[in-house]
């Protein structure tokens, strides 16, 4: 029995998922992670390289990737693609100048092979701010419909009032394990 | 009086067998226990010695790359090879991320990006054919947004109508213009601001998060701002801003005066100046209750620059003002309504505007 048949086998014991939170910057990555985490979100500063979160969730293991959304940063998202179960895609809903430079990002990452079998959640965050544009807008606007090489699911969310958070999460949680636990 | 004697001492053994399984099972649980602890040491003392012997070795192979003279063809090869190597190491940290603890996954992550930035470097500098017209990396680069285009573009008019049709900046399109917003129009709102130039915009309130695109040669003051403040493309602007984040991106040449209760950071930014927060208006201390914002806070001496990762040497892209009198604000409107006077004769100069 090699080492990686060991890992394996410890990880389906465990119930682990790998979970990568993507999106430009400002978008509330790290706010969506601490409230979902249950931690203060006042003190809250611009993500300078990556954050891991290991969560306990509905009798699974999450660890939760966050990666910094800035330019600079953007181009090492590569290095954490490896063995992603679900990609949480968030999109700052009030955000309208650069909606099309994040469905363009969001496209690249589909493409990705590494992420070829990933579930895609689409978080629209902010929605508790009078400007923001509804999930089915930004549906349209990021052209999700036209995606079938992932399962996915857009939903509008706030991460200050915390609407509607946990049962996306739950919908992410659902889809991946029964992709990878009830195989076997 | 003998059959009560025989029934105590069945008693008895019964009780002292069960007291000893009691133990056997107790030392049985502690040892599998140990057992267990010591596995799951080993597959961490196991990880860190090869992940470290693998990290010097890739070092090496980066260091014997640099030494060693060689046709451009063997060059390349062996930038392939440290590449394999990279991604490999990086696949073993991935698949290892479960028994391991949150610190050491991020310290070997760290190491894995420096080791990607230095073999990129290296390459840069090894290889100079990359340096000329169109570099293989460029092109990479560019063909993958186009291939996302092609995309994106099949329904070319959408995104600007689908825009349009929803929703519309709150400021936009203004020159030499004093614009002044006030609490009913400001408070809880998302405030977006484009394409302003020669203008003094006041924000006086408490918005929930302040959005700038393309914005030259003005003035924005503003309320307490409940989070976010993230601007782009500005030219020859100053600031005075409070708020809890505060982000700005591609432009030269700005003056901030600041209040930021957790993190400013800037990108492709140069010729910023940042100084304290001082602009001020009768409501402003209840603006601070309403936002949450803590007013004992403030963190703008500490900017971060995406540009400049070198902890030791101070960015040259952003400074602190030292020696700087404090602007009077009070005064820069007069004059700007004076000069605006001057400039524009019967036009109306101060404007409210009304959010759509």
């Amino acid at each position: 029995m090699g080492f990686l048949t060991v890992l394996k086998k410890m990880r389906q014991k465990e119930k682990e998922m790998r979970i990568l939170l993507l999106g430009l910057d400002n978008a509330g990555k790290t706010t969506i992670l601490k409230r979902f985490n249950g931690e203060p979100i006042d003190t809250i500063s611009p993500t300078l390289g990556f954050n891991i979160k290991t969560l306990e969730h509905n009798g699974y293991t999450l660890n939760m990737w966050d990666v910094g959304g800035q330019k600079s940063l953007r181009s090492y998202w590569r290095n954490y693609f490896e063995c992603t179960d679900g990609l949480v895609w968030v999109v700052d809903s009030a955000d309208r100048m650069r909606l099309e430079s994040c469905g363009q990002e969001l496209q690249i990452l589909l493409q990705e092979e590494r992420l070829a079998g990933a579930t895609l959640l689409v978080l629209c965050n902010k929605q508790d701010l009078p400007g923001a544009l509804s999930s089915n807008e930004i549906k349209e606007i990021l052209h999700l419909e036209e995606i079938t090489t992932h399962h996915w699911l857009v939903v509008g969310v706030s991460a200050v009032t915390g609407e509607k958070l946990l049962s996306s999460m739950d919908w992410l949680i659902d889809d991946i394990a029964k992709r990878i636990f009830t195989l076997d | 009086m003998e059959g009560d004697s025989e029934n105590r001492k069945d008693h008895v053994l019964e009780r002292l067998n069960k007291r000893n399984k009691d133990r056997q099972n107790y030392l049985d649980v502690k040892s599998e226990q140990r057992s267990k602890e010591s596995v799951q040491n080993e597959g961490v003392d196991y990880f860190s010695s090869t992940f470290t012997q693998r990290t010097l070795d890739i070092e090496q192979g980066l260091k014997d790359i640099q030494c060693a003279e060689g046709p451009a063809s063997d060059l390349a090869r062996n930038f392939a090879d440290i590449t394999l190597e990279i991604q490999d190491l990086q696949r073993y940290l991935t698949a290892s991320t479960m028994f391991l603890s949150d610190f050491k996954i991020k310290s070997c992550q760290n190491v894995l990006n420096t080791l990607t930035s230095v073999s990129d470097e290296t390459r840069q500098r090894l290889m100079p054919k990359k340096k000329f017209g169109f570099s293989g990396k460029k092109t990479a680069a560019k063909q993958k947004p186009n291939a996302n285009k092609d995309i994106v573009d099949a329904k070319p008019s959408k995104i600007p109508e689908k825009l349009g049709s929803n929703f519309s900046w709150t400021i936009e399109n203004r020159k030499n213009e004093h614009i002044v917003l006030d609490s009913s129009q400001v408070n809880g709102q998302d405030i977006t601001i484009s394409n302003v130039s020669h203008c003094l915009v006041e924000l006086q309130g408490h918005p929930g998060s302040v959005q700038v695109s393309r914005a030259s040669n003005c003035t924005l003051l503003c309320g307490p701002i409940a989070r976010s403040f993230f601007a782009e493309n500005l030219d020859e602007c100053t600031l005075s801003i409070a708020c809890q984040q505060l982000r700005l991106h591609s432009s030269r040449g700005i003056r901030i005066y600041l209040h930021v209760t957790c993190r400013a950071i800037i990108e492709d930014c140069k010729e910023i100046e940042i100084g304290e927060f001082n602009y001020d208006y009768p409501e402003l201390e209840a603006d601070y209750l309403a936002s949450g914002l803590n007013k004992s806070q403030n963190n703008y001496t500490d900017v971060a620059d995406f540009n400049w990762l070198s902890p030791d040497v101070p960015s040259p892209n952003w400074s602190l003002l030292k020696d700087h009198p404090d602007p009077n604000w009070n005064a820069l409107r007069r004059d700007f309504i004076a000069n605006s006077n001057n400039n524009n004769g019967h036009k109306q100069d101060v404007k409210d505007i009304s959010i759509i």
